[in-house]
């Protein structure tokens, strides 16, 4: 990271109620920031991370950039989707995929409380109110959070302690 | 004054911006399955240059003429799957379990979405705003501001 985005990176984890970033494409807010502080949550707590987009291809582009972080990423996170709307680079992530073997609500819940990373667009995780019964979020990360209508981002923010 | 009947302002203004995939046939119809999927045909009147890339959200509705508005018709929200340069293929966002309408319509017309989500979820996001309590409220609505670390506090 640059001297000015190791600032940023500062500032993001030491902001309590949420930190708003803004920047123009290219300068890394995906693909260092997001990167970073994924891998650092999960280095250095304990914290459940939910991390949103309003499109799938930045979805796509989220997932890309947390399995950068570190190979044993690639197991870490649950993607929630359609497989049509997935590059089929990280369908096998999907929550849908993984459950192919599940039977029971049990083991379908230790599935969703195994992972401490969901990954997913706005419109999907809006069409599955019950995941929030089902996980509590420490923190959620919204990508492209200006292209989304201010109503789904005050439904999505509550659920969480800190957000960005 | 322009004359011409607002279905058809705006679908030319549409076709102008590259914004519609118009006279679409269906070749392929499971809008009923599980995967609910519909395979469209590209026609010569559909425009080969209109910028419709993989993913993201759009609607497709039954094209009857030129001076009807899209709003008169059921509009299917969905997402494309596949495009090439002969057809066009779509997930739609809810399985369909009465088909009749694609069987009813020859042409079909896809454009871009901008609402994408409803209105119920919408206000299913307000409820929960209005549910929380009354510090993230304040938070979210701007009333009251984030909380500071020290070392970035504006100096005194």
């Amino acid at each position: 990271m640059t001297a000015e985005q190791q600032a940023i990176f500062q500032a993001i984890l030491a902001s309590q109620d949420y930190f708003l970033l803004w920047g123009p494409p290219g300068t890394g807010k995906t693909s260092v920031m997001l990167k970073h502080l994924v891998g650092h949550w999960m280095d250095h707590s304990k914290d459940t991370i939910l991390l949103l987009a309003y499109t799938n291809r930045a979805v796509d582009e989220i997932c890309e950039s947390i399995e950068a972080y570190a190979p044993e990423m690639r197991n870490r996170y649950i993607r929630i989707g359609s497989r049509y709307s997935t590059s089929p680079a990280y369908q096998g992530r999907l929550l849908s995929i993984l459950s192919q073997r599940i039977d029971t609500r049990k083991e379908l819940k230790a599935l969703i409380s195994g992972h401490r990373i969901v990954v997913a667009t706005v419109a999907s995780i809006i069409g599955r109110p019950e995941l929030f019964l089902l996980k509590a979020f420490d923190r959620v990360v919204i990508d492209e959070a200006s292209q989304i209508l201010e109503p789904m981002l005050v439904g999505l923010l509550p659920n969480s302690n800190t957000s960005c | 004054m322009d004359r011409r009947p607002c279905g058809s302002i705006l679908s030319s203004e549409k076709q102008e911006r590259f914004e519609i995939l118009s006279h679409l046939t269906i070749v392929d119809n499971r809008a009923g399955a599980d995967e609910a999927i519909i395979r469209f045909a590209r026609s010569e009147q559909t425009n080969p240059l209109a910028n419709f890339p993989h993913g993201g959200y759009r609607g497709v509705v039954p094209f009857v003429n030129e001076e009807q508005s899209p709003l008169r018709n059921q509009l299917f929200k969905c997402s494309i799957i596949e495009l090439s340069a002969s057809t066009v293929t779509v997930s739609l966002r809810s399985r369909q379990f009465n088909d009749q309408i694609f069987q009813d319509y020859t042409w079909w017309n896809l454009e871009h979405d901008l609402m994408d989500n409803s209105f119920t979820a919408q206000y299913r996001g307000l409820y929960d705003l209005a549910s929380s309590s009354t510090h993230k409220r304040r938070l979210l609505l701007g009333v009251t501001a984030p909380a500071m670390p020290l070392e970035l506090s504006p100096k005194q």
